[in-house]
């Protein structure tokens, strides 16, 4: 029963009734219609018919009188299949025809006699009252005159037409309204198991997906892009949890550091120690400062739950900047910094954006890709039909392949990089950024090295 | 300096204030933005200090009826949003500086000190002159004891912004900010190399060093003790 009124619920089966509804009165519509105009036709038939005879029987008592007339009457009136004939008196008594009794009230006036009335025949076989169109003349010697036609044929005709359509009618109807629940039905059970599925994704079991039927109809295609969801939704879960570990991980030691350093000061008799003690507290807690700004940047960033604006942005200028910031850092440590722009255009773009990730890159590559006799650091800059292509490539270690998507992550340091110091975001950051402005980030092997290549999409 | 510190958090606020009052400014305090509005009206101060969330009428919607007004006293917003864009909503607004929160005492006081000053001389002279190094800004030559010093474009600008700011602690945030124009934190020791590159080039050589590291903080450019500075 509850399955029932479930049913009862779906669209499906409020579609069925909506459709029956307007069908059944589109029905008695077109049944009333046909059945009423058919009528019409068979009537104006006969009427027409019984014209015709009256024409013939007035041409017959023109030539030969009445006693002519009387006479083609009977014979007539024997012939079967024939039409009514009654000719009385002006008492009402039959004097001839093949009409055996019926109101004579309806003999007194002339013209034609309608609505159809009721007579009896002398036929035995047929002893109940019949109907009848017919018209009524008076003739001379005040006798009465009547030329009909029954009408049970018609009648008849019209009624096996009017049920033929009310079957045709009733069976369409039905048939639309198997089909109809069997499509509800089908439909629910479809939606029964989606929801199923999304009761147990709910719980928390986010490997899980919703069913398809493999039919590619809307459902299928409905559940298909909520599955795509799921999965968006599985990834970024995956992320927040990797990331909160790494987080309590990875701040772990700074903040082991920071605590040492207090215990050192609070120890610290003299005062230049403790002074001395105090700046690194400070910095070490600068330094978590920053690690939490970036990592809020990157989830800002990712999240884009508020867009960022972005205007037109000449590259040029922002590498320009972000080289010339970097040339004495890298003639420092004797790394051969070059600088190859060709022609560039704009993006859209944010400029703190893009210039931190391209700071991050180029920090990323002097700290980690000037490790060996070989230091030199290329960047280059051009465009193609629609993008903007940036590398940023050294001769270092480089990064093995399985370890390149790693990388992008939030936190994740490779081993050979433990030595130097770093927060583990800035190839995430950078990843963030350049996946903000629909662009791509590439780690690729520079033989030796690693060069990574962004592309952004022109502002055309 | 007169220094109004606009911010609804009580326990931050009478630490700033009298921090402030240490280091020799006078500091008072609105709790809420409409307080602000009509203190700001009514006094002159030197620099405004803002919060960006403050009940009544948010910091940004403060400054920006103040600046409709034709008020122009500079103001320094505060903010714990820290979103990519925030700082340009800020200046848009007609803040003149922002800072992020948590920031650094330091910081907050190097940068009111040069938003104080900036307003003193909004005018510009043509030659800034710290001791005996003289930069002319239209040539945009820079000599040390009648020593020509042969000057990058943007070294020309770093030292600039340092003479401007003679004898007050410059932070590497703000460097990169008005130097370079880049608002975020490189993490890494770039400013340091481009400051002592330039220190190469002005101090070398002569007795008295000019240019000062000012350690964990940031740099400061001064006159040696005794000696005038322009």
């Amino acid at each position: 029963m509850g399955r029932f009124r479930q049913l009862l619920k779906t669209t499906a089966v409020r579609l069925t009734l909506i459709y029956t509804l307007l069908f059944g009165v589109l029905a008695v519509g077109v049944v009333a219609y046909v059945s009423y105009n058919t009528g019409q036709l068979l009537i104006s038939q006969i009427k027409s018919a019984v014209d015709d005879e009256v024409q013939r029987l007035s041409i017959i008592t023109r030539q030969g009188g009445v006693r002519r007339l009387i006479d083609i009457i009977e014979q007539r009136s024997r012939q079967p299949g024939a039409n009514l004939y009654l000719v009385a008196d002006a008492t009402g008594r039959i004097i001839a025809g093949n009409v055996r009794d019926m109101d004579r009230a309806l003999l007194v006036e002339n013209g034609w006699r309608s609505p159809p009335f009721v007579y009896y025949s002398f036929d035995e076989e047929v002893d109940r009252p019949l109907r009848a169109l017919a018209r009524v003349f008076t003739l001379p010697g005040d006798l009465r005159l009547l030329v009909g036609r029954d009408i049970g044929d018609a009648e008849r005709f019209r009624g096996v037409v009017t049920q033929a359509l009310v079957l045709a009618l009733t069976a369409i109807v039905l048939t639309g309204l198997i089909l109809w629940f069997l499509v509800g039905r089908r439909a629910l059970k479809h939606i029964d198991s989606v929801s199923h599925a999304s009761q147990r994704i709910i719980a928390g079991n986010l490997d899980e997906r919703l069913p398809l039927s493999g039919s590619g109809d809307e459902f299928d295609r409905l559940s298909s892009s909520l599955n795509h969801l799921i999965a968006r939704v599985e990834t970024l879960n995956r992320g927040v949890r990797e990331m909160s570990d790494n987080i309590a991980h990875d701040l772990k030691t700074p903040l082991t550091r920071l605590r040492g350093r207090a215990e050192a000061a609070l120890e610290g008799t003299r005062a230049r120690k403790q002074s001395e003690a105090f700046q690194d507290i400070i910095d070490e807690a600068d330094g978590l400062i920053r690690t939490f700004n970036a990592l809020l940047m990157i989830s800002q960033v990712e999240s884009g739950a508020r867009p960022v604006e972005l205007d037109s942005l000449a590259i040029e200028p922002v590498l320009q900047d972000v080289f010339e910031l970097f040339e004495p850092s890298a003639e420092e440590a004797g790394a051969d910094l070059q600088l190859e722009i060709g022609t560039i255009g704009s993006i859209r773009g944010n400029r703190e954006l893009i210039a931190q990730a391209l700071t991050n890159l180029l920090d990323n590559a002097l700290k980690y890709g000037c490790g060996g006799d070989d230091k030199v650091i290329a960047v280059s800059a051009r465009k193609d039909i629609s993008h903007v292509e940036i590398s940023v490539a050294d001769r270092g270690a480089g990064i093995e392949e399985e370890e390149r998507e790693r990388v992008l992550g939030r936190f994740v340091r490779l081993d050979s990089s433990r030595t130097q110091r770093g927060s583990g975001l800035g190839l995430a950051l950078a990843d963030a950024v350049v996946k903000l402005h629909a662009g791509q980030l590439f780690l690729e092997d520079n033989n030796p090295g690693l060069m990574v290549r962004i592309r952004l999409p022109l502002d055309l | 300096m007169n220094i109004l510190l606009v911010e609804d958090d009580d326990a931050l606020a009478d630490h700033l204030v009298s921090s402030l009052q240490e280091s020799g400014h006078e500091a008072s305090r609105a709790g809420d933005g409409e307080a602000g509005l009509l203190r700001a009206r009514e006094m002159a101060f030197d620099v405004l200090i803002v919060d960006r969330m403050l009940p009544r009428l948010d910091g940004l919607s403060m400054i920006s009826q103040l600046r409709s007004e034709g008020i122009q006293t500079p103001a320094l917003i505060l903010s714990a949003l820290d979103q990519v864009d925030d700082r340009v909503t800020g200046l848009r607004a007609g803040g003149d500086d922002y800072l992020p929160k948590p920031y650094a005492y330091l910081e907050l006081l190097a940068r009111i000190e040069v938003l104080a000053r900036r307003n003193e001389n909004a005018g510009a002279d043509t030659k800034l002159m710290v001791a005996d190094l003289v930069l002319d800004r239209i040539s945009h030559q820079a000599q040390r004891g009648g020593e020509k010093i042969v000057l990058q474009p943007r070294e020309y600008r770093l030292l600039e912004y340092l003479m401007r700011n003679v004898d007050k602690l410059v932070t590497r945030s703000m460097l990169l900010e008005n130097v370079w124009n880049l608002h975020f934190d490189p993490q890494t020791n770039v400013i340091d190399v481009h400051i002592s590159r330039l220190r190469s080039k002005i101090d070398k050589g002569f007795d008295q060093p000019l240019l000062h590291t000012v350690r964990g903080r940031g740099y400061r450019l001064a006159a040696p003790d005794g000696s005038e500075t322009a």
